[in-house]
C-alpha cells in the first residue's frame, strides 16, 4: 500500500501557501510604500504650509520694520496668533531674546543713525525664549529654515525656526554687523494631521486585509477547480490504471489539462488493447516485447521441453452439438489445461483446435513438464462434459534443441519454437493413446529417478527413418499412481 | 525571429528600462570650479561697499556668456521679469584687501550657477562656496547667500539700484545692459 503524501508537501496546500505568502508580501509592501508615501506627504504639505506662513510673515515684517512701524508687525502677529489659537507664533533676535519686547534695537537703530528718528514705544508684549535651543541656534548659524517636532501630552506640533535675514535694505538701520537679525518661530498643532495618518494606515491595514483574502480566496477557488483537482483526479486516475482499472477521465474543459486528459484516454485504449492482446501471445512473447530489443525476424537454439496435448474422441463429441455448447466445452477444458500448465511454469505456445503446444525452459524443466500432463490427465478425465461422459487426452512430450525465434514476415511475427525436437513431440502426441503420455527417450532420461515409465516397442514415425524409443508414464516415482 | 528570442528580447528591453530609472545620476557632493577668470567682468572692482559677512573686503566679479544672453521680459499682463538662462554662472572673489586682490589670494570665492534642476539648486540657483579660491567648491544649502540674494528682486542700493523693482532673478546686477 502506498504511503500517503505528507500534508506539508503536497501540491494542494503548497500552491496555496505560495499564492498566499506572495500576496502578503507583494501587497503587503505596497501598501506599506504607499501608506508611507502618503503620510509623508501629508507631513511634508503640513510642513510646506507653516513654511509658507512664515515666510509672509517674514516678508510682512519687512515691509512693516523699513517703514519704521514695528507696532504694525507686532499687531500682525497678534492677529495671526487670534486667527490660530493652537498655533504659536514668536519672533526673536539673534541672542534668542523675545523680539518687540524692550526699546533695546530701537536705540541701537538710533545710535548707528546717528540721530534719533525713532522714538521709543511702550514695551510690545511678553515673549518666551525659544523651546528648542539647539533648534534655534542652527537656524542663526547655519542662516537656514529648521524644522522640528514637539511631543506633547495629546499630540505633536511642527515647528518653524526661520532666520531673518539681514537684507540690504535692512542693512541701512541695523548696520552691517550680522547677517541674522533674528528668527520667526511658528509652531501648528499636527493632531490633524496625525488622525488622519492614522485613519489612513487603518484603512490601509484593512484594504490589506480584505484585498489579500479576497484574492486568495478567488485564486485558490479558481487553482483549486482548474488545476489542482483536476491534476488530483487524472493521478487517482493513472493509479486505478496501474491497478489494471482501465477508466476513462471526462475531459471537462478545452485547456492543457483537459488535453492531457485526453491523452489519458487515448493510452487507456491502447493500455486496454495491449492487456486484452496479452492474452492471445505466449508469455515467452510477452516477455520479449518487454525487452528493449530491436523486433527482428530470426532466433537461436535452445534446450527446451515440448509438451503436446490433444483432446481424444472431440470431434465426435462436436459433431452432435451446437456450436455454443462445443465452444462452451472446448474452452473449460482449454482453460482447465492452461491453468495447469501455467501451474508448473509451462508457457502455452499456440491452441490449434483442440490441441495445446505447451513449452517448458529452465530448471526440471521434463519433471514439471511431466508432473503437468499427470495432472491434465487426471482433471481431464474427471472433466464433466455434460452428457455423464469424460473426455480423454493424449500427451506427447519431447526434449530437445529447438530454433526459438521469431519468425514470419516483418508485418506479421510469430515468436516460437520450430525444429525436429517439436516435431517428434507431435508425433508422440499423435501415437499417444486415450489417458496417454508418451514421452521420449530424451525426456525419460531426464525424469526417470521420478516416475514411473514403461519402455514401448520402438516404433517408426512419419518423416523418420530410424525407429523411436518411447516409453508411457504410469505415474511419479513416489505416489506411484499408475493408470 | 522565433518566439524564444523574442521573449529574450522583451525581458532584456524591460530591465534596462527600469535600470535606467532606477540608476539616476547622482551629482557628485562637491561643484567643479570652472576656470572664469577669462570671462567678462560686469561691473569694476567692488570697494568700499560693506554688507553682512562682506565687511572691508574688495569683491572681484565675473559672469560667463550664458549670463549675458538673458533679458529682460514683459509678460501679457506689463509685469516685467527675467529669467537667467540655465547654464548662467557668475563668480564673485572676496579679498580681505587691494593687496590681497593683487596677489590674487582671495578670502574665498563663491560662484551662482543657474541649474534648476540640481538637488542643492534654492529658486533654482546652485550656490557654492570656495575657500581662498582652490579646490572644489562646497554646496552651500542654507539660506547664507539666498537670504540676501532675494532682495535683488526689489529695489536694492547696489549697482544699479533695480530702480523698477522688477524680479530679477536674484542677481543684483543688470546683465542686460552689459
Amino acid at each position: 500500500m502506498k504511503s500517503k503524501i505528507p500534508f506539508h508537501k503536497r501540491i494542494v496546500f503548497r500552491i496555496p501557501l505560495i499564492i498566499i505568502l506572495v500576496l502578503v508580501t507583494g501587497l503587503g509592501v505596497m501598501s506599506f510604500y504607499f501608506s508611507k508615501a502618503q503620510i509623508d506627504t501629508l507631513y511634508f504639505a503640513h510642513e510646506q504650509a507653516v513654511s509658507d506662513e512664515a515666510e509672509i510673515l517674514f516678508r510682512s515684517i519687512k515691509a512693516n520694520m523699513l517703514a519704521g512701524e514695528a507696532k504694525i508687525a507686532v499687531d500682525l502677529m497678534k492677529e495671526l496668533r487670534k486667527g490660530n489659537a493652537s498655533s504659536e507664533i514668536h519672533i526673536f533676535d539673534a541672542a534668542g531674546n523675545p523680539a518687540f519686547t524692550t526699546n533695546d534695537t530701537l536705540y541701537e537703530v538710533n545710535t548707528y543713525l546717528n540721530e534719533e528718528r525713532f522714538a521709543p514705544k511702550d514695551m510690545f508684549e511678553l515673549g518666551q525664549r525659544p523651546n528648542n535651543a539647539p533648534l534655534f541656534f542652527d537656524a542663526v548659524t547655519n542662516v537656514r529654515d529648521v524644522f522640528g517636532y514637539v511631543k506633547t501630552e495629546n499630540a505633536q506640533s511642527v515647528e518653524i525656526y526661520k532666520p531673518l535675514v539681514n537684507q540690504p535694505k535692512c542693512n541701512e538701520c541695523h548696520g552691517v554687523d550680522t547677517l541674522v537679525r533674528g528668527v520667526i518661530y511658528i509652531s501648528h498643532p499636527m493632531e490633524d494631521v496625525e488622525k488622519r495618518s492614522a485613519r489612513m494606515m487603518h484603512i490601509s491595514v484593512a484594504l490589506f486585509v480584505l484585498m489579500v483574502t479576497f484574492l486568495t480566496t478567488v485564486i485558490i477557488i479558481f487553482l483549486r477547480r482548474t488545476v489542482l483537482h483536476r491534476i488530483v483526479r487524472i493521478g487517482s486516475t493513472v493509479e486505478q490504471i496501474g491497478q489494471g482499472n482501465f477508466i476513462k477521465m471526462v475531459p471537462r474543459r478545452n485547456d492543457e489539462i483537459g488535453r492531457l486528459a485526453e491523452e489519458i484516454n487515448k493510452m487507456v485504449d491502447g493500455l486496454k488493447e495491449r492487456f486484452r492482446l496479452s492474452k492471445f501471445v505466449s508469455r515467452s512473447t510477452l516477455e520479449y516485447i518487454k525487452t528493449d530489443e530491436d523486433i527482428r525476424l530470426g532466433g537461436g537454439r535452445e534446450c527446451v521441453v515440448v509438451m503436446f496435448t490433444d483432446i481424444r474422441g472431440f470431434t465426435s463429441y462436436a459433431e452432435s452439438r451446437s456450436p455454443e455448447e462445443v465452444l462452451g466445452a472446448l474452452n473449460r477444458v482449454m482453460n482447465l489445461q492452461v491453468e495447469i500448465i501455467n501451474q508448473y511454469d509451462g508457457d502455452i505456445d499456440k491452441f490449434v483446435g483442440d490441441e495445446i503446444m505447451a513449452i517448458f525452459t529452465g530448471e526440471n524443466m521434463a519433471v514439471r513438464a511431466v508432473r503437468a500432463a499427470l495432472e491434465i490427465r487426471r482433471k481431464v478425465r474427471n472433466f464433466d462434459r455434460g452428457d455423464g461422459q469424460a473426455f480423454a487426452v493424449g500427451v506427447g512430450i519431447n526434449a530437445g534443441e529447438v530454433i526459438l525465434g521469431n519468425m514470419g514476415g516483418h508485418e506479421r511475427i510469430d515468436r516460437t519454437i520450430i525444429g525436429d525436437t517439436v516435431n517428434l513431440g507431435a508425433r508422440l502426441c499423435s501415437v499417444a493413446g486415450k489417458n496417454t503420455i508418451v514421452i521420449s527417450a530424451n525426456v525419460y532420461e531426464r525424469v526417470k529417478e521420478r516416475t514411473v515409465c514403461e519402455a514401448q516397442e520402438p516404433f517408426f514415425v512419419k518423416g523418420k527413418k530410424d525407429p523411436i524409443t518411447a516409453y508411457i508414464v504410469k505415474g511419479l516415482e513416489n505416489e506411484q499412481k499408475t493408470l | 525571429m522565433s518566439k524564444k528570442r523574442c521573449s529574450v528580447l522583451i525581458c532584456c528591453a524591460c530591465l534596462a528600462l527600469c535600470a535606467s530609472c532606477v540608476k539616476k545620476e547622482t551629482p557628485a557632493e562637491t561643484y567643479a570650479v570652472p576656470d572664469y577668470r577669462g570671462w567678462k567682468q560686469p561691473v569694476p572692482i567692488v570697494s568700499g561697499i560693506d554688507f553682512p559677512e562682506h565687511v572691508g573686503t574688495v569683491r572681484r566679479i565675473y559672469a560667463n556668456d550664458t549670463a549675458y544672453e538673458s533679458r529682460t521680459e514683459t509678460d501679457a499682463a506689463g509685469y516685467r521679469y527675467r529669467i537667467m538662462k540655465p547654464g548662467s554662472v557668475v563668480v564673485k572673489e572676496t579679498y580681505s584687501s587691494l593687496e590681497d586682490l593683487e596677489n590674487n589670494t582671495p578670502r574665498f570665492v563663491t560662484i551662482m550657477e543657474k541649474s534648476p534642476s540640481h538637488p542643492h539648486a534654492q529658486n533654482g540657483w546652485l550656490f557654492v562656496r570656495q575657500l581662498k579660491g582652490v579646490g572644489p567648491g562646497e554646496y552651500v544649502d542654507g539660506r547664507y547667500c539666498s537670504g540676501c540674494h532675494e532682495a535683488a528682486n526689489e529695489s536694492h542700493p547696489y549697482f544699479d539700484g533695480n530702480p523698477d523693482d522688477i524680479f530679477r532673478d536674484y542677481i543684483f546686477i543688470n546683465m542686460d545692459s552689459q
